[in-house]
């Protein structure tokens, strides 16, 4: 296995709440990993570790073999990893052209800068609205916008943070195709997601989160049966339902 | 490209034939103190408008570039063409220092400490009387040099300003289109998602007020050489510091001609308050401004620029025929968990 990030017993606590304890992932390198869990289990606070907003009090983040702890957001998306937030943010009065170009030009020279945004924006089928400020844009092109702007910093690895949260379903398989190309594209993503269809069927790996502890890992069919998931988060509907 | 050529053009023209048109004195110290003040302005706005630090201490910076050229060429005995562009390296300097302690706070709390290095600035002044003259200031002798930068007439300073501010403008345009312009416009939009995409924040925050001082520091070296007489209330006071963020909001922050738009509102507002109440009421002006200043973020919170660009957008927005928007059908297995 090349696990290109990796999680090792990271512990997180706020005031005298423990978020994350002897929380153990395994990134693997051009594959599309799940994290699903309860509401307040924890993922968040995960990336939020991954990414460098949060400073851990216990274990170690590595990226590519070297720690990333104590790394600032801004370095640590300078050496691979970037990250999408579940409340949609940005840059609200810039063009959504604009708000691609940040990441882009932060590090390429201003020609291959607008190449690559007008590829991305052409690929996040936002060419229509590309000189509109991102303001004016639906949940939709909101959370493609996220994804556009994600991939315009460089990074290998991509944490989506409920991407597909709020979108109508033709929207979710328009997410699901695209996050399945990133794939292709040699990029490694991380995906939080409640949709489980979507998420059970575009990962190659899972991991479910409770109370910021793992509770399980593995490929989607054996997580959709295992026994202590369904208890703690998929409820019994889900298994009878399909899978 | 040629949005921006056409404005600069017409700028440069009207400007230039204005003092063609007109012999009168009061005209000719409006329009060259509307220009010290734009590029003031416009200067503020690398740091206010595009960036999102609102400094309320760039009196600090003007007083530095008036006092600096002037005491540099007076007393050290430097070229005033040298001590200029010298005063504005240790203005520079000066924002970086105070950049270091003051730019991890945000919003409020980085405008009040900046107000309060804006006093700090006016207290130095008016105790280090030995070389600032006090609260009494200094009064640059009246002998016309063109190197001095002293001219008989009014015009040499009408064209001077002009320069400066058009090249100010031009370097804000730069500046806007370059990566340091995007770096900075992210900080301003959301400073989270700036970081999450690699902007190093602090690195572009200190680049936006060390470039805003520099700006700011020739302006007030403008400032010096045209009215001949400096003190700490005329450069670095509260009241200074105030112009050039009302003058960019109210002609429009983040654009690049909104603070010449405020500087001229401003300094016709200024003018008419004088000539109509003069000083009999004291204190009048400010409570005008105030008036003024909350007439515009409650009417037009992007100032008369932005606003007039909302009224072009809706309009365009109105002519566009509505397209039927697709309904997507209802499909219950993707329902989320």
């Amino acid at each position: 296995m090349n696990a290109i990030l990796e999680a090792r017993g990271v512990d997180l606590q706020r005031g005298g709440l423990k978020i994350l304890s002897d929380l153990n992932i395994s990134i693997e390198e051009h594959k599309v990993t799940g994290i699903i869990g309860p509401n307040g289990a924890g993922k968040t606070s995960l990336f939020n570790v991954l990414s460098g907003f949060m400073r851990l009090n216990g274990g170690d983040v590595l990226f590519e073999g070297n720690s990333i702890v104590g790394l600032t957001p801004e370095t640590i998306c300078q050496r691979g990893i970037a990250r999408t937030f579940q409340k949609v943010r940005g840059y609200p009065s810039l063009s959504v052209r604009e708000n691609v170009l940040v990441g882009a030009v932060n590090r390429l020279p201003r020609h291959e800068a607008a190449t690559l945004v007008d590829e991305l924006i052409d690929r996040m089928d936002l060419e229509e609205l590309a000189d509109q400020p991102a303001e004016i844009l639906s949940v939709g092109n909101r959370k493609r916008l996220e994804v556009a702007r994600v991939l315009a910093t460089g990074a290998k690895v991509v944490l989506l943070d409920e991407v597909m949260g709020g979108l109508v379903p033709t929207e979710v398989r328009q997410m699901m195709t695209l996050i399945a190309s990133l794939k292709q594209h040699g990029i490694t993503v991380v995906l939080i997601e409640h949709h489980m269809n979507a998420v059970m069927g575009i990962s190659d790996h899972i991991y479910v989160i409770e109370r910021g502890r793992n509770l399980a890992d593995g490929p989607p069919a054996e997580i959709a049966s295992n026994e202590a998931v369904i208890a703690a988060y998929l409820g019994k509907e889900y298994t009878d339902a399909e899978v | 490209m040629l949005r921006r050529i056409i404005p600069i053009a017409v700028i440069i023209v009207g400007f230039s034939v204005f003092p063609l048109v007109t012999n009168d004195n009061f005209f000719q110290n409006l329009t060259i103190t509307i220009l010290i003040f734009a590029t003031f302005a416009t200067a503020w706005n690398i740091a206010g408008g595009l960036t999102g630090l609102f400094s309320l201490g760039h009196g600090v910076m003007f007083a530095i570039g008036a006092y600096g050229a002037v005491l540099l060429s007076r007393d050290v005995g430097i070229p005033v063409l040298v001590a200029i562009p010298l005063s504005a390296v240790v203005a520079s300097l000066v924002a970086l220092l105070i950049g270091l302690m003051s730019l991890r706070l945000s919003g409020h709390y980085f405008a009040l400490a900046t107000l309060a290095f804006g006093a700090i600035g006016v207290v130095l002044l008016n105790n280090f009387a030995d070389i600032t003259g006090g609260d009494e200031g200094i009064s640059i002798p009246f002998t016309p040099d063109p190197w001095g930068l002293v001219f008989q007439g009014k015009v040499p300073y009408l064209f001077l300003n002009l320069g400066v501010y058009v090249g100010t403008v031009l370097i804000f345009i730069a500046l806007v289109r370059s990566k340091w312009g995007y770096r900075m416009r992210a900080i301003r939009e959301d400073e989270t998602t700036a970081r999450s995409m690699g902007v190093s924040v602090l690195r572009t925050k200190l680049f936006a007020v060390s470039l805003s001082a520099f700006l700011s520091s020739i302006a007030g070296s403008m400032f010096a050489f045209y009215s001949l007489y400096i003190t700490p209330e005329n450069t670095a006071s509260v009241s200074t510091s105030l112009e050039p963020a009302l003058m960019s909001i109210i002609g429009g922050m983040g654009g690049v001609f909104g603070p010449l738009i405020g500087a001229i509102l401003i300094t016709l507002l200024q003018q008419q308050v004088i000539t109509v109440i003069g000083a009999a009421v004291p204190g009048l002006a400010n409570l005008i401004y105030g008036a003024l200043l909350i007439v515009c973020i409650l009417l037009i919170p992007k100032g008369l620029l932005g606003f007039l660009d909302q009224l072009r957008l809706s309009k365009r927005i109105a002519k566009k025929p509505a397209q039927p928007e697709e309904i997507p059908e209802p499909e219950k297995d993707l329902e989320s968990v």
